[in-house]
């Protein structure tokens, strides 16, 4: 089966410090994998580079075949749309109602032809997009469980709310491969198992596939395929879930 | 285990802001020397002022100001509120559209549109710094005498204003919802205005309603170089040294400008409180 995401030897750095020092890894479709690994060592900066929000200083990445480096701007949009993408800090645009932020994920689909420019007006905000669009926004939430808080603003919500929002809004792009950096860390408990839960049904049901960081090793485990470690910038482990044993992945965070 | 050092309390410069302060206050006296500042001058000419007052009042009399006459004036102080409030519209569009390039990376990649930015800022510039009344008159000499030259000046005012402002907030707007949203294929031009535009309004309203409070206050000059409204009446009242009439206007112009400024606040407030 063909690799959705490959990265051969990627290098990375802020300013003169080197983040990531030489990563690779291939994800094939319908697999799903959990990154771990202690605080700094990377996780987040392989995530942003995926998604060429940092530019990398060495190595190839490719998503869905192709190389995203190369990529034009619109060719760059239309593979990132097919990426859900859920980020450590939520990212919701504040005074939004969490409706339009979901509406939002829309966005990315309506970049291809001329006449997509109107229509993405239209997605600014729930207030003037199509019914189509704020039905299938209200299903996303209510994958989420937050239906009922819709109309509420982005900036009134709990952190596990607006770590929700940010997953319907994933949800809405009808994704290929969903992106995730600590879905679970803000939620609780209970909320975490279940959204940990969707994307794994996600996986099995809708082929997606799943890259996830975490720090919860039984999320990382019970919800993975695959687990890899990062360590410094580099890839410590990467092996089958059933396959790593607690006490090796405890000498990862060392 | 050794920890780092703790900081220094004034920062690795102290001497820096030592200089900065002497520096201000250096700055400052040589300012106050050279502005002519004297209270003495100012007790001084006590005895004209004494003597505008003395004339200005008792403003209303019969003898003094006619009904046609403060018609007039009330219909020029509409006309005055009429220019600033269309100027300040027509303005405010503009101005924010040239904002949105003025404002660093909003539109384009920052690397690709430098010189796009730089020179909407410059232009934004150019309407501000270059004085109303200058506008007014070469705004009165291209449409000709009356309320539209004025209407032209406040537009070019706002821009100016609006302009530098709206982009400033625009780029004080924290870019990580518009990230997400290019993260997930969003256009920039969508990215800006689900994300970036909204995070700002408050901002923006407020700028807004300054700004016509600012054009509340200029309209009323403009008629000193005939651009209309009612600092014409108020120019010929002073030459024909009719200072009580003239005082019925600028208390008619204290009215005004004290409404607006009241009910632009209560709207900040409004736009606050819903923050
Ligand atoms: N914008 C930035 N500028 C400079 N350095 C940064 C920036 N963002 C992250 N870093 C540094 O890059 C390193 C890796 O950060 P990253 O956020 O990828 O870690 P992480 O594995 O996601 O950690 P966490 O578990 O805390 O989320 C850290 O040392 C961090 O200080
Ligand atoms: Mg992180």
């Amino acid at each position: 089966m063909a690799a959705i995401v490959t990265a051969e030897d990627i290098a990375m750095s802020y300013g003169n410090t080197p983040i990531l020092k030489g990563v690779s890894f291939a994800l094939e479709a319908r697999e799903s994998l959990s990154l771990i690994g202690s605080n700094g060592a990377g996780k987040s900066t392989l995530i942003r580079c995926l998604l060429r929000l940092e530019p990398i200083t060495a190595g190839r990445i490719s998503l869905f075949g192709r190389e995203i480096q190369n990529l034009k701007s619109s060719e760059l949009r239309s593979t990132r749309c097919r990426v859900g993408v859920v980020f450590q800090r939520h990212n919701l645009v504040p005074r939004l109602s969490a409706l339009s932020n979901v509406i939002h994920g829309a966005l990315g689909r309506n970049t291809q032809s001329f006449g997509s420019m109107i229509s993405g007006i239209t997605l600014w905000s729930h207030i003037t997009a199509g019914s189509v669009h704020r039905e299938r926004a209200m299903d996303c939430l209510d994958r989420v469980n937050l239906a009922d808080l819709a109309h509420r603003r982005a900036d009134s919500l709990s952190g596990g709310q607006s770590q929700r929002v940010a997953i319907a809004r994933a949800l809405m792009q009808d994704p290929d491969l969903i992106i995730a950096d600590e879905p679970a860390a803000s939620l609780d408990p209970i909320a975490g198992e279940e959204v940990m839960g969707l994307f794994s049904e996600l996986c099995r049901e809708a082929g997606v596939s799943l890259i996830f960081s975490t720090h919860n090793i039984s999320h990382a485990v019970d919800f993975a395929d695959r687990m890899m470690a990062m360590k410094s910038g580099r890839i410590s482990l990467d092996g089958r879930t059933g396959s790593v044993d607690l006490q090796t992945l405890k000498a990862e965070y060392a | 285990m050794h920890r780092a050092a703790v900081p220094p309390r004034f920062g690795n410069k102290p001497i820096a802001g030592f200089l900065a302060i002497i520096l201000f206050i250096l700055v400052s006296a040589w300012c106050f020397d050279g502005s002519g500042f004297s209270i003495v001058q100012l007790l001084g000419s006590s005895e004209y002022l004494l003597r505008f007052l003395h004339e200005a009042f008792p403003p209303i009399d019969e003898h003094r100001l006619t009904f046609e006459q403060f018609d007039r004036y009330c219909l020029a102080l509409i006309e005055t509120f009429q220019m600033a409030f269309a100027g300040t519209l027509v303005g405010l569009l503009i101005g924010f559209i040239l904002a949105l390039f003025a404002s660093r990376g909003l539109m384009f990649e920052s690397r690709r549109s430098n010189l796009l930015q730089w020179s909407v800022k410059m232009l934004i510039s150019l309407f501000r710094t270059v004085p109303d009344l200058v506008w007014a008159i070469i705004f009165v000499m291209v449409v000709g005498l009356g309320a539209f030259a004025g209407t032209l000046t406040i537009m070019v005012d706002t821009i100016g204003f609006c302009g530098r402002f709206f982009a400033e907030e625009m780029e004080d707007v924290d870019r990580s919802s518009a990230e997400a949203l290019s993260a997930s294929g969003a256009r920039r031009f969508d990215t800006v205005f689900a994300a970036v535009v909204p995070a700002a309004t408050p901002g923006l309203i407020t700028t807004s309603l300054f700004a016509f409070e600012k054009a509340i206050r200029s309209s009323v000059v403009l008629g000193l170089v005939g651009a209309g409204g009612i600092g014409l009446e108020l120019q010929s009242l002073m030459n024909w040294m009719a200072y009580d009439r003239a005082m019925v206007i600028i208390g008619m112009i204290f009215a005004l400008v004290l409404v607006v400024e009241q009910l632009s606040s209560y709207f900040r407030k409004l736009v606050m409180k819903n923050e």
